[in-house]
């Protein structure tokens, strides 16, 4: 439950702004000049913010669309991300959001006009091209609220040869539901296996509910993106990562499997370090990992054992031009 | 110098008058420090107390007078307690602060509301004269500008907080306030701001508990001589030691070695070969 709003001074008369504020009646508003005097400041604690998180309601000036990192993608021709928002409902333990900014608090823009306006432009420059919007928050776990895919879907249904990956942990799936399917847009879960989800996912929805919204809009048409993305190294995960595939593929169906992508456990080193420092003695961040090059990622032997395992588990599953390994020099996404 | 034990957690009040102090000097049976110039300082079990007189300069200098005092602390937890002005809330309402303006820089600092909880909070604007004309919605008081530039960089934001009670407004002016009033108002207040502390102090000693280092760390550099470098990795393999074996007590597994270094090397081998268990308790 949101129990603070800041506003910046800009949008506090913006539709978008008044419709989301109108959602929290109860919320204390408080305006700001620019978000960046809330947020991600110097000298404050995501771990202490995180039990209460606050909104930001904010008016995005510039980058709006951004290139991926080399080597994110799912077989585009050019790969570009998009963020509406920062920050992200969840709590994972694994998420590099925690290291990246030095506050949980979630930043909505609510100037969407002049994403979709660069999108297009973006767009237009060339064929085949991919839009990710799940790479600084999740794409769909406050959508209820911020009403992005009613906003975007119709954006870009309206620009050829052009994909959007929403990638979400969550189930909040109301809004595809009441759209046509898109040929151009795929849902794409990030999924664990439950022992996962229970002791390092915090707060997200079960496998079992999250495979539940997945069929579900797979039978509405949707193309659905599976991401095993991160790999845990744990005891026991070759049966946890195989009974996570038998279940997901038992459950799907194979025609509506857009794409799959795995990558193992990674952080760039500086963010690696100040999530240790939030969460000391986690230990997803004590097991076997080694810095190399600004990454820190399984030790190499431990990343090819936990790789080779699960591509392979993968393949006798699907077929292999659907699967995209996300080598471990490239970076990390929510 | 101060009565706080260094791995608890500890609040440092800051009041800007003697009789804002007062009240909380009797309730929390503070003690006043013997060297007391230029500020008076108060202490107590995880608590202490410095009256700051009044003005934004006044107060960010106590803050960081005690700060030194304290021994130069980053985990320690900072609030503000005091009187205030508003146009119409009634006397004697308490607030905590979310927005912290400094009238002559037009400054800005937004107090996480860690505290929402507990109290309500509305903005608070720092004078530098006595504000007679109650024209704002927000609080008025002399000294929060002060107190939250230097407290902020003294501590994570969180921990620093501010509480004031309404001392007067538009229909009881600040000139029929008096000392007794004062007293009063904090008094009636006492047991919040002990709530307050309380949830401060907390938080305080969950940061101090999260970086000190383990206590093995200090029995491992007594037995033995690490070089910086070597500390630095004894630090992060008794962290990893900490996650994934923590019932285990490290030192017994240890103890025959005879060098720094093949301490760390049986850590790291003991490490490497320990499985990561996830979702088991």
């Amino acid at each position: 439950m949101i129990d603070t709003i800041y506003i910046e001074d800009e949008i506090a008369r913006h539709p978008r702004t008044q419709e989301i504020v109108g959602r929290f009646p109860q919320a204390v508003t408080i305006s700001c000049q620019r978000y960046g005097e809330v947020f991600n400041r110097r000298a404050q604690n995501f771990r202490l913010q995180k039990s209460n998180p606050a909104l930001i309601l904010a008016h995005k000036h510039d980058g709006f669309v951004l290139k991926t990192p080399a080597g994110y993608g799912i077989g585009g021709q050019g790969n570009y991300y998009f963020s509406h928002m920062l920050n992200c409902i969840y709590d994972c333990r694994y998420c590099f959001l925690q290291g990246m900014y030095q506050s949980p608090h979630y930043v909505v823009f609510v100037n969407y006009e002049d994403f979709a306006r660069n999108v297009q432009r973006v767009a237009s420059q060339g064929r085949g091209i991919y839009f990710f919007s799940g790479y600084d928050c999740d794409s769909l776990a406050l959508d209820q609220l911020t009403g992005f895919v009613d906003f975007f879907l119709p954006v870009f249904a309206r620009l050829p040869d052009t994909w959007l990956e929403l990638r979400t942990k969550s189930i909040q799936i109301r809004a595809l539901e009441q759209h046509a399917p898109s040929e151009r847009v795929v849902a794409a879960f990030s999924l664990s296996p439950e022992a996962v989800v229970g002791a390092v996912e915090h707060q997200t929805p079960s496998l079992q509910r999250r495979l539940a919204a997945m069929v579900r809009l797979a039978r509405l048409g949707w193309w659905i993106g599976l991401r095993f993305d991160p790999l845990l190294y744990f005891e026991g995960y070759q049966s946890a990562y195989r009974a996570l595939f038998d279940v997901v593929f038992d459950s799907l169906p194979p025609e509506r499997i857009h794409s799959i992508s795995l990558g193992s456990l990674r952080f760039p080193t500086a963010m690696f370090q100040k999530i240790v420092r939030l969460y000391p003695d986690d230990p997803v961040l004590a097991g076997p990992l080694a810095a190399h090059n600004g990454l820190v990622s399984y030790e190499h032997r431990v990343h090819e054992e936990l790789m080779v395992f699960c591509r392979n588990e993968l393949r006798e599953r699907v077929s292999c031009d659907k699967l995209f390994p996300t080598a471990v020099a490239d970076s990390v996404g929510e | 110098m101060s009565s706080t034990h260094p791995n608890s957690g500890t609040v440092n009040l800051v009041v800007a008058l003697a009789d804002e102090a007062q009240p909380l000097v009797d309730h929390f049976s503070l003690t006043l420090e013997a060297n007391h110039e230029p500020f008076r300082v108060y202490t107590g079990d995880g608590v202490r107390l410095i009256v700051t007189g009044v003005g934004k300069l006044a107060a960010a200098a106590a803050v960081g007078y005690l700060y030194r005092w304290g021994g130069n602390r980053r985990d320690e937890a900072w609030l503000n307690v005091g009187i205030a002005g508003h146009a119409q809330l009634p006397l004697g309402t308490i607030r905590l602060a979310h927005k912290v303006t400094d009238e002559s820089s037009a400054k800005r600092w937004y107090p996480p509301r860690i505290l929402s909880a507990e109290c309500p909070s509305c903005d608070i604007h720092c004078v530098d004269r006595p504000d007679n004309e109650y024209l704002g919605k927000a609080m008025v008081d002399m000294e929060s500008a002060g107190f939250v530039a230097a407290a902020s960089r003294l501590a994570t934001s969180e921990l620093v907080q501010l509480a004031k009670i309404i001392s007067d407004n538009r229909e009881a002016p600040a000139a029929q306030v008096t000392r007794q009033t004062i007293r009063g108002l904090v008094h009636d207040h006492v047991d919040l701001t002990k709530h307050l502390m309380t949830v401060l102090r907390d938080l305080s000693a969950e940061q101090i508990r999260r970086a000190a280092p383990t206590l093995e760390f200090n029995r491992f550099r007594k037995r033995w001589h690490f070089t910086a470098t070597q500390s630095s990795q004894l630090r992060e393999l008794l962290r990893r030691w900490e996650a994934l074996r923590p019932s285990e007590p490290v030192m017994d597994t240890i103890s025959c070695q005879t060098t720094s270094r093949s301490v760390l090397r049986a850590l790291r081998q003991i490490l490497d070969e320990t499985a990561v268990r996830i979702g088991h308790e």
